[in-house]
């Protein structure tokens, strides 16, 4: 049979970084094929190569044996190759249905129907098909913008089969989905894919690699240049090393975080409804709910980005709602965005440090060394460029620049969302040890996976509502 | 959707200016010639703010559309405003696909100052041009209007004026509702994205620069009948900045509010010189401080506020 998508070879380096090493894979069409690797592991970029958005150093990509190597992506999606984003790139001012409806309208391809009104009845039927098929229909009229990012996701993937693309490469399609909609939202995809055309490629997440055996997948298999870090003698007296570092850091003055009917409204929609919640001095919490729930409108609520409607927010005897936004990290709360929020253009020492410059921390040396020695594998890329890292590595960073300001109070909104399963095991030991610290520390997640062993007390958040378990 | 209230208003609007040809005074008439000739220049400028960019030069179309109508007026004779509509659309699409092959390579400040860069070469050109007028600028000739030659030749311009804003109004109405319309929010917000739905940015742009610059163009074109005199001005970079600030005092939410903003703007302008004769552009600079802090979506924000209280997405 001939494939349909053939790589040669194919190679690319990021400066010294070697991003993709002679990759030569074979998919034929029907195929489900998983690519699976940790973070950093190239997965990423062998997506943007396939699909025009970057160009390979070397090697040469093949659709139905026509050479593709050189096309833009709007090239590449023509011939019916499609994919989907490990962070949804979507238009966040518009309506989730304007969003569809501009995909739709742009898959018909012909300039008459360009010039027609956009919201015809036979676009927004195509549309609103779409929507259901996601169970994403009660989103319709949402601004994007105000979406949590799990349905993001789903309206991500949603505009990407929009053109019943022959090729459909996902790239993490479920990351940021809770694990119990995880693999209901797998299932989705796998039916409309199964239903249409001649095949997918498939790149997956890796805990999802499980679902894709067992749907016949081939598992796509590349060098692995890069080191698989044994749980070896050497890596247990590293983190001994690192507790030694920590017994020595500065001192970390925990914090006692108050919540009293708070209550966050986005577009005039509650988020967050007359919620009280409250954290002793040194102590873990968890916040656990699904998508949409209102974790990270909560966090971000603390952080001061969003304001308060009702309801007051107090940090020991502080009354937050007092302290404006960029004020609030010199009191000592670190805070770890779910979608990390690095500066590209900056590297990772630079982005780590940025939160000490602004809150023109003292000691930034010793704390700077401190966090380097909790997670060497930061320092380990200190000098590259923040948007040379996959998606996993960025998180690590985020992580990184939290701890970096958080020594009272830390925030971290879905830590372990996006990573694979032996780095989410290094953020847990890196978690454990503040805990060790007395670092009063707020993890969100979607299930107890990871965190169920870490936290003294769990709150649950469903739709803006938070009760204590 | 229901019935299209914008088609209705913009009629009605219509109907009123045109029984205004009978009614109006003469200076009020002046006025909204001059508003409606600057409006849609700046609705060329909203046309790409839409999707992003911001042109500072877009004097240059207002300026090639009133030199295409004077120079076939006052050099070859032509006396027949249709001759001069065709050319002027013609001129400034060709000028604009030239130019806009580079232009559309551009985003943000490199844009706009690149934009703003074309016209002070056409302006540079034109001072130095003896055989125009240099810096004088010359006059533009009586004109027919599709064979109609009015006894007033300013009730001939106003009447073709009011037609010409209704008709692009219009255009540019149901270009807003189509899909390359919502592409350029779509521009603003994620190249990358857009790409991915098969569609080219950057070719986008480009036919959207050509599509500004010709409306700005017969803007300038209306601009020079009702004057009836042009001078390289037109093409100066103030005169651009005065298009802008036009643009953001009015909104870019819906098509009346370029023609709205422009209207107020000559109030303003005229009411502010007359008054404080050397101070007047404080009054200006004000005005656009207070409408930059008040109301950042243009004085438009006002009207829709007054006409609907639920937010809708389509008129964003």
């Amino acid at each position: 049979m001939q494939p349909i998508v053939r790589t040669e070879s194919l190679c690319r380096n990021f400066g010294a970084v070697v991003a993709a090493d002679n990759i030569t894979v074979a998919i034929n069409p029907g195929e489900v094929v998983g690519v699976i690797g940790a973070n950093g592991a190239g997965k990423t970029t062998f997506v943007n190569m396939v699909t025009g958005y970057l160009q390979p150093s070397a090697g040469k990509i093949y659709f139905r044996e026509l050479d593709i190597t050189k096309l833009k992506p709007r090239q590449v999606m023509r011939i019916g190759i499609c994919r989907s984003f490990q962070i949804a790139q979507l238009f966040p001012e518009l309506s989730v249905l304007d969003n569809l409806l501009i995909a739709v309208s742009s898959s018909e391809g012909t300039w008459p129907n360009f010039l027609k009104p956009l919201k015809s009845p036979a676009r927004i039927a195509a549309a609103e098909r779409v929507l259901a098929d996601y169970a994403i229909t009660s989103f319709g009229d949402t601004i994007v913008a105000t979406l949590p990012q799990g349905v993001r996701k789903l309206v991500d993937i949603a505009m990407a089969m929009v053109t019943e693309p022959a090729v459909l490469l996902l790239d993490e399609p479920t990351s940021g989905v809770s694990v119990e909609e995880k693999f209901a939202m797998l299932d989705t995809i796998m039916a409309g894919v199964g239903g249409w055309r001649d095949g997918a490629v498939r790149r997956a997440r890796h805990r999802d690699r499980r679902a894709l055996c067992q749907q016949g997948a081939g598992i796509l298999r590349r060098p692995d240049h890069r080191r698989r870090r044994s749980r070896d003698g050497a890596e247990r007296s590293r983190r001994s090393q690192v507790r030694g570092w920590i017994a020595d850091s500065p001192a970390v003055g925990a914090a006692m975080i108050g919540l009293q009917q708070v209550t966050v409204a986005i577009k005039r929609t509650d988020i967050l409804n007359n919620v009280s919640m409250a954290i002793g001095s040194g102590r873990m919490a968890g916040l656990i709910g699904r998508n949409g729930a209102g974790k990270t409108t909560l966090m971000r609520s603390i952080m001061g980005l969003l304001p308060l409607r009702k309801g007051s927010i107090v940090l020991n005897d502080i009354d937050l709602s007092g302290v404006p936004p960029h004020r609030r990290t010199h009191h000592g709360i670190g805070f770890m965005p779910e979608d990390r929020r690095l500066i590209p253009d900056l590297t990772v020492a630079e982005n780590v440090l940025l939160p000490a410059w602004a809150a023109k921390l003292a000691d930034t040396d010793a704390q700077l060394a401190w966090t380097y020695a909790l997670m060497p594998e930061v320092q380990q890329f200190a000098d590259r460029k923040a948007s040379l890292l996959s998606g996993g590595q960025q998180k690590l960073v985020a992580l990184a620049r939290s701890l970096m300001i958080g020594r009272r109070l830390l925030l971290l909104d879905e830590p372990f969302e996006g990573v694979a399963p032996a780095l989410a095991q290094r953020l847990i030991e890196v978690i454990a040890v503040l805990k060790g610290e007395g670092a009063t520390v707020l993890i969100s997640e979607s299930d107890y996976t990871y965190s169920r062993d870490l936290v003294d007390q769990v709150f649950v958040i469903e739709r803006g509502v938070v009760t204590a378990r | 959707m229901g019935r299209d209230l914008t088609l209705l208003g913009l009629t009605l609007a219509l109907v009123l200016l045109l029984a205004g040809a009978v009614i109006f005074p003469h200076w009020l008439t002046f006025l909204v010639m001059m508003s409606l000739a600057r409006g849609l220049v700046v609705l060329g400028i909203v046309l790409q703010m839409r999707a992003g960019l911001v042109s500072f030069g877009q004097g240059l179309y207002y300026c090639i559309g009133g030199y295409t109508a004077a120079m076939l007026g006052s050099l070859y004779g032509v006396r027949e405003v249709a001759v001069l509509i065709a050319a002027a659309i013609l001129v400034s699409a060709a000028v604009a696909f030239v130019l806009g092959t580079l232009l559309s390579r551009y985003r943000d400040i490199f844009f706009a100052m690149l934009s703003m860069a074309f016209s002070m070469i056409l302006y540079g050109l034109l001072v130095k041009s003896p055989a125009l007028g240099s810096t004088d600028g010359f006059n533009v000739p009586a004109m027919t209007f599709f064979g109609w030659k009015p006894a007033v030749q300013s009730t001939g311009v106003y009447v073709i004026t009011c037609f010409l804003a209704y008709m692009i109004a219009l255009a540019y109405h149901y270009y807003q509702k189509s899909p390359a319309g919502y592409l350029a929010g779509a521009i603003r917000e994620n190249e990358i994205r857009v790409e991915y739905l098969g569609s080219s940015a950057q070719w986008l742009l480009h036919a959207k620069y050509v599509m500004a610059s010709v409306i700005s163009a017969v803007g300038g074109l209306l601009a020079a009948l009702a004057t009836g005199h042009v001078d390289p001005e037109m093409a100066y970079w103030t005169t651009s900045g005065e298009f802008v600030f036009i643009a953001i005092l009015g909104g870019t939410g819906h098509v009346a509010a370029p023609f709205l903003g422009s209207t107020l703007f000559s109030l303003v302008r005229t009411y502010a010189y007359q008054f404080f004769p050397y101070t007047w552009q404080m009054i200006l600079g004000l005005v656009l401080l207070l409408i930059i802090v008040f109301l950042p979506r243009g004085l438009w924000s006002l009207i829709q506020r007054l006409y609907s209280e639920k937010p809708r997405a389509a008129d964003r």
